[in-house]
């Protein structure tokens, strides 16, 4: 179905494109669908609605997989608002030199969280290969007819491998040495696979690439209109800030929530209090924050719960793996029964919501890309 | 022999009735002294296996060991078989076997505490038989029997007569089971230790490890044979389990500890899939850079062999193809997989194979000049470093369509030749990320800053991309097709979208008449002429041609050839309206000579471009150039031509000496002029400039040659000649040739030696 969807409004971007550009020197306005106009009043009344919708989650919905798909939906609305407004601003408004330089500031801002959107798509990959992991879990301790020294052997083998996938890149290869040593220790050397046999490949982004640099890069110089700035461009400077802050909000909470390279919070904030949207996102930030700094995620790999939760229960089946005896008393094996249980919810969760949290991931990049082409055109910059 | 001499031992030892049975142990090492010359090795080998397993568990085994009577495992297994098919079957019990299977589950779980006491009579071992054949007193006596007829295989009537008994047995224990069921254990001791055996065998491999997988095949087929039959021991164990006897209570710890070995067996496979996969394609990196290297030396040709690889080559030469795996390897590959999977270790034969694969062909792109770059680098990389980027780029593009994948794919189905879902599910896995990466540079080109000198690494990216589409069908399995056709279309309409909107600035920059249109025309050219000399992209044109008309953007091209057209009409008019400022028509011919002749070079250098503006308008072209030729040589070279006419020369047949002066007085300046003014013209072309000269000296110098030898002698010789004839016709020949080469040099006369006209480059 989105395939569809993508190929056909790619052919037409592309006729459109062909078409139209011969005439780029005067361009006419591009019909969206829906082809209405919006103000500037509209569109901030709606962003602050849709950040007040994010931060009404619970403490246990904030940073799921369904409240990240909430998000993306925001983001990808708000994104298209804002290409609603500037096509329907005046083109007299919008060749005004201050104007233009907001627009490819933005621009400029949006290319940036393209490779936000990758390296989050090659963490939703890494995820994957983590609910592999889980399977083999369930595989020995659910599947197998009987709970035995070996299944218990072969659930902890792949729960080393989680831990160490789990691992954030930094301090992946000294701890990973440790702790395959430590997994199997009665095993020679010759047994456990080289580290870097775990190591997730990213297939988008270089080695060097830094999610931390890349959301400093999004945030940088980013500060609210001042009045003339605003009276300048007819009020569309608060709608470029608007935009540009829910951009670099939603690739931060993308990042906190989604394993990815070099990860870093440090992003700072300064939204005046006089923006409806303000107050709800800066709670999240906060909330987010919070949880960051909490002493059980502090070194987590990301911030998202399920993953969370899959490292709690994946660190009590460990536990229990290693306390177990055989044979298993009835309370042992009731308890390991149980855990498996929750994994297996756990497991399956992820894996129906990660499908689709790629797939709005892609939506946001090709919205970015398409919405900066045709603003190009519409501003008559193709040749920038 | 060896098994003759292995057998007769039991024998000797068999013979004994049951109550002499515990002092079996203690007879033993009479008997292995006795056969110490003849088993030696055996027996060396047997403490091995028993070290080997001290380490893990408790072997209560040793005495058993040092009888030895199974130098080898198919021996071993031999009689494991044997034991195995006296255990009580299912049999008619089987339909109601899944309900009875819960009961002895929960039997299992009830009476697991007899397990540990199980264990630890097993480590006291002499206690352990003691203990056991004090219970089984009577049982004993069968085991024996049955021992011997074990061991006398060679003996037929023996055989047949304990056969007959054991068969006896058999009926009785089947019939009798569900009363006594509580007090006998149905699973003969000497079964239990044939498993010990056999598994200390197994984990001693697994653990002290052997040669690498392949080396001894014999080897590696009794470790899988050795990996059948604890699964089948298992299965066996298990439905005696189900049967409901007090089995668990004794041998759970055996079941367990038979588990714990399968997986240590699993686990030791991997490793072992892990490392063929890792370390046996080491031929392989050899044929894939023999094959690079054919195809730089050999351009195309390589390049046809590649692509000719996958289709004509027979399955069996896999081996040889872009994975490269010897074909042993694959087939062990193979066997492995297939075990792995067959024991339920799927999920970790898969993860091997795809994080081996993945790394592999990461590497191989990385040998292919591929880096990762973000989109946000290559917004900010230079020009110079993405333009190699781009070449290596669109090299590894088309590679990996014309044969790492397929490749890759084969080698998939081979390893998992019998699960073909598993396969596909593995290569669509990889090939998706791949072609993420690749499609992810073309991205975040096709967003960068536009220029012009892009336009043809972007419409060699086009290609590239485009040529991937019709063959995606085939390449990819359905799994991920859907997804990355979409994604390939998409970075394929925005190349496209890319290219036209370079054009679409180029045109703008001409009628905008910047003035540097043809310095911008250089660049594009320069760029494309260096594409044309060390890459052979344009040369696959008529094949994507040729597939395109399935696919649908195939249509873009023609708005592609209109856009084309467009530009070059507008460039022309711009051409002209410029050559129009050259006020001499001379010069101004010569500018359009050059630009035009430039323009229809490069396009006709440039296959894809030639065939988009056909060959109707080269023609045309060319014979525009023609007609600027002769209006150039008209407007410099008639009026010089018309001093050296003969006409109005003679009156009567009289040479007038005034007027025949007054001719080589204007031959003489306005030659020395042109000279002059024209070598100071740049013709760059070298072509054109002997094109120039060779047509200027065809006329001129053969009326000069006739016009002197008719005149000169008029003249007075000496001074006067002097004065008038400057000029021989072979110095003629010299200025000629000395025109259109940008330099202001000097003709020999003394006079003109200080006008150095402005430089102007046409």
């Amino acid at each position: 179905m989105p395939a569809a969807e993508f190929q056909g409004s790619a052919a037409a971007q592309f006729g459109r494109s062909v078409f139209s550009l011969k005439r780029h020197s005067h361009v006419t306005p591009v019909v969206m669908d829906g082809g209405q106009s919006l103000d500037l009043d509209t569109f901030q009344s709606h962003v602050s609605d849709c950040f007040q919708q994010l931060s009404s989650s619970s403490s246990h919905d904030l940073l799921s997989l369904s409240w990240l798909r909430d998000l993306l939906d925001s983001f990808l609305r708000i994104h298209h608002q804002f290409k609603l407004l500037i096509l329907s601003t005046p083109k007299s408004h919008l060749s005004k030199p201050t104007v233009d330089r907001l627009l490819s500031d933005y621009f400029e801002r949006s290319v940036k969280g393209l490779d936000v959107c990758n390296a989050i798509r090659d963490g939703i990959e890494q995820m994957r290969q983590w609910h592999k992991l889980l399977e083999i879990v369930l595989c020995a301790l659910d599947r197998d007819r009987t709970l035995g020294e070996g299944q218990f052997r072969r659930a902890k083998k792949a729960l080393i491998d989680l831990a160490i996938a789990m691992l954030d890149d930094k301090d992946n290869t000294t701890l990973a040495h440790r702790n395959r040593s430590f997994g199997r220790s009665n095993t020679p050397a010759k047994d456990y696979r080289s580290v870097g046999h775990f190591r997730s490949l990213s297939w988008s982004v270089s080695r060097s690439w830094s999610a931390a640099r890349q959301l400093q890069a999004i945030g940088n110089n980013l500060c609210a209109p001042r009045p003339n700035e605003i009276a300048a461009t007819n009020g569309l400077a608060t709608a470029v800030f608007t935009v540009n802050s829910v951009l670099l909000f939603v690739m931060w909470a993308l990042v906190a929530a989604i394993p990815c390279q070099d990860r870093g919070l440090q992003v700072h904030f300064t939204i005046p209090r006089t923006f409806g949207w303000a107050a709800p996102l800066l709670s999240l930030h906060e909330r987010i924050m919070e949880e960051s700094k909490r002493r059980d995620r502090r070194n987590a790999c990301a911030l998202l719960k399920e993953i969370h939760q899959i490292e709690k229960c994946s660190r009590l089946i460990s536990e229990l793996a290693d306390s177990v005896q055989f044979p298993l008393s009835e309370d042992k094996e009731g308890e390991v029964r149980q855990r498996v249980q929750e994994l297996s919810e756990l497991c399956e969760g992820m894996k129906e919501g990660l499908d689709p949290l790629e797939r709005q991931v892609r939506e946001v990049f090709h919205g970015i890309v398409r919405s900066r082409t045709e603003g190009m055109d519409s501003l008559g910059k193709t040749n920038e | 022999m060896e098994k003759d001499e292995a057998t007769k031992t039991p024998k000797a030892s068999g013979t004994p009735k049951a109550p002499e049975s515990p002092a079996k142990n203690d007879g033993n090492p009479i008997e292995d002294q006795k056969e110490e010359g003849d088993n030696a090795d055996q027996k060396e080998k047997d403490k091995d296996v028993t070290d080997g397993g001290d380490e893990e568990d408790s072997t209560p085994l040793e005495p058993v060991e040092i009888l030895d009577p199974h130098p080898t495992l198919e021996k071993l297994s031999e009689d494991i078989d044997r034991c195995i098919s006296s255990l009580p079957r299912p049999s008619e019990k089987d339909e109601s076997q899944p309900e009875e299977k819960d009961n002895a589950n929960n039997e299992a779980k009830d009476t697991k505490g007899g397990d540990e006491k199980d264990e630890k009579d097993d480590k006291e071992e002499k206690d352990v038989t003691d203990d056991k054949v004090e219970k089984e007193e009577e049982k004993g006596e069968n085991q024996d029997v049955k021992e011997g007829e074990k061991n006398d295989k060679d003996e037929i009537k023996d055989e047949k007569e304990l056969g007959d008994e054991k068969k006896d047995e058999k009926e009785t224990e089947e019939a009798e089971y569900c009363v006594i069921e509580k007090e006998k254990d149905l699973v003969p001791e000497e079964l239990i230790k044939l498993i010990e055996k056999l598994l200390n065998w197994v984990d001693d491999i697994c653990c002290e490890g052997r040669c690498r997988w392949g080396t001894v095949p014999a080897d590696d087929e009794s470790f899988m044979d050795a990996v059948d039959r604890m699964a089948n021991l298992r299965e066996s164990l298990l439905s005696v389990c189900s049967k409901g006897l007090k089995f668990q209570e004794r041998h759970g710890g055996l079941i367990n500890r038979l588990s714990g070995i399968q997986h240590r067996a699993m686990a030791y496979l991997e490793e072992e899939f892990r490392i063929l996969l890792e370390e046996s394609k080491t031929e392989a990196d050899q044929h894939t850079t023999a094959a690079d290297h054919k195809d730089n030396t050999s351009g195309t040709k390589g390049k046809n062999d590649q692509e000719s690889v996958p289709e004509s080559e027979p399955e069996t030469q896999v081996s040889v193809e872009y994975p490269g795996y010897p074909q042993e390897a694959v087939s062990n590959l193979n066997k492995i997989a297939k075990k792995m999977i067959f024991a339920g270790y799927e999920f970790e034969c898969c993860e091997v194979y795809i994080i081996s694969r993945r790394h592999a062909f990461d590497e191989n792109l990385h040998k292919l000049g591929l880096e990762k770059h973000s989109i946000d680098d290559v917004q900010k990389m230079h020009w110079e470093s993405l333009e190699r980027e781009i070449v290596s780029w669109v090299k590894a593009l088309k590679q990996c369509v014309a044969f790492y994948f397929s490749g890759e794919r084969k080698l998939a189905e081979f390893v998992f030749s019998e699960h073909l879902e598993i396969s596909s599910c593995l290569f669509s896995n990889l090939s998706r990320g791949v072609m993420i990466q690749l499609l992810n540079f073309a991205e975040g080109i096709a967003m960068a800053k536009r220029a012009a000198e892009k336009l043809f690494k972007t419409l060699d990216m086009y290609e590239a991309v485009k040529g991937v589409v019709p063959k995606m069908d085939e390449l990819f399995p359905e799994a991920c097709f859907n997804y990355l056709k979409t994604e390939t279309t998409t970075v394929l309409a925005r190349l496209g979208e890319g290219a036209i909107c370079i054009f679409c600035d180029l045109e703008n920059s001409i009628k905008a008449e910047t003035g540097r249109n043809p310095d911008t025309l250089e660049l594009v050219f320069k760029e494309h002429a260096k594409i044309e000399r060390n890459d052979s992209t344009s040369k696959s044109r008529d094949e994507y041609d040729a597939s395109d008309t399935s696919y649908a953007v195939a249509d873009d091209e023609s708005p592609f050839a209109v856009q084309l057209a467009r530009v070059m009409a507008l460039l022309d008019s711009n051409l002209e309206a410029k050559s129009k400022l050259y006020k001499e028509v001379a010069l101004s011919s010569i500018f359009m000579m050059n630009n035009g002749r430039y323009i229809l070079q490069k396009i006709k250098g440039s296959p894809e471009i030639n065939a988009c503006m056909g060959d109707t308008w080269c023609r045309k072209r060319s014979s525009e150039l023609r007609q600027y030729h002769k209006n150039y040589q008209r407007e410099t070279w008639s009026r010089l031509l018309s001093f050296l006419s003969h006409e109005g020369l003679s009156n009567h047949g009289k040479v007038q000496k005034p007027v025949l002066k007054e001719r080589f007085k204007s031959f003489n300046s306005m030659f020395d002029e042109i000279h002059k003014t024209q070598s100071t013209w740049v013709v760059s072309d070298e072509q054109l400039q002997s094109e120039l000269r060779v047509s200027i000296s065809a006329v001129v110098i053969p009326a000069y040659r006739s016009f002197l030898g008719r005149f000169a002698q008029v003249l007075d010789p000496g001074r006067q000649t002097e004065k008038y004839v400057k000029f021989q016709p072979d110095d003629i020949e010299t200025y000629i040739d000395e025109l259109f080469d940008g330099n202001p040099a000097q003709i020999a006369n003394p006079n003109s030696n200080s006008s150095i006209f402005n430089r102007r480059r046409p």
